[in-house]
């Protein structure tokens, strides 16, 4: 698993931009765990998560978004996920957690939820 | 997990399917070590595979403590992020991605067969 992260947007506005890509299963979890709560929770700005590049979440990558995003919401600040395909799409619609961790079809949906 | 996806790829097994066994093994697996045991030790799992005609078939038998994961309730939502517990997902995902599970305690072992779709 692997994660790339930049900046979208300038000034007060700027959002985290993740991309996350490879299997977000126990092992995949383990090996970003730490860089991917860095890189939001830590940031003190709202994040999005780019999931087209994912072929796998399982229970263990649905636990580390629920509890990134729980810690970000402290803090006043939100995650949304965006892009997720195929069997990822379905993790997420199974787990049921939109209400919770937003899952936007694309960036440019993912930034206008933040937006609001 | 290597090992069953190495042995289904081998087996010319669509990769849907390979991740789709690789997510209901992992889903298995986790809830028989963080909640079959005790303590911690040597605890052994058994795992066979086999490919019925249209389908990928998992047998996972430990000695753990009894548990039908047919039996465990739906999660319910937490109403705020404040509010919600992490976990609890395995099972739906288990059930969600399974045409079948069947679960049987047989002299003092877990015996818990998991059947999916092969695309």
């Amino acid at each position: 698993m692997d994660i790339a992260v930049s900046q979208v947007g300038e000034g007060a506005g700027t959002l985290v931009k993740l991309v996350l890509s490879g299997r977000l299963d126990t092992a995949g979890v383990g090996q970003i765990e730490t860089r991917f709560t860095a890189a939001t929770v830590a940031a003190g700005r709202d994040a999005i998560v780019d999931l087209s590049a994912v072929e796998l979440v399982t229970s263990m990558g649905i636990r580390m978004f629920i509890s990134v995003a729980r810690s970000m919401s402290q803090r006043h600040r939100r995650l949304v996920l965006f892009g997720a395909r195929d069997l990822v799409g379905q993790v997420l619609d199974t787990a049921a957690i939109d209400s919770l961790v937003p899952h936007a079809a694309d960036q440019a949906a993912a930034v206008a939820l933040l937006r609001r | 997990m290597k090992a069953v996806e190495a042995f289904l790829a081998a087996k010319a097994v669509a990769l849907r399917t390979r991740l789709r066994t690789s997510l209901v093994l992992e889903e298995a697996m986790m809830n028989i070590v963080m909640h079959g045991f005790e303590q911690p030790g040597d605890q052994r799992v058994e795992l066979a595979v086999t490919l019925p005609t249209g389908a990928v078939c998992l047998r996972l038998e430990d000695e753990g403590k009894a548990f039908d994961p047919r039996s465990a309730a739906e999660p319910t939502v937490a109403p705020s992020l404040a509010e919600a517990q992490p976990g609890g997902q395995g099972i739906p995902l288990m059930r969600r991605f399974t045409r079948s599970m069947d679960y049987e305690r047989i002299g003092g072992r877990s015996v818990l067969t998991l059947t999916l779709d092969a695309d």
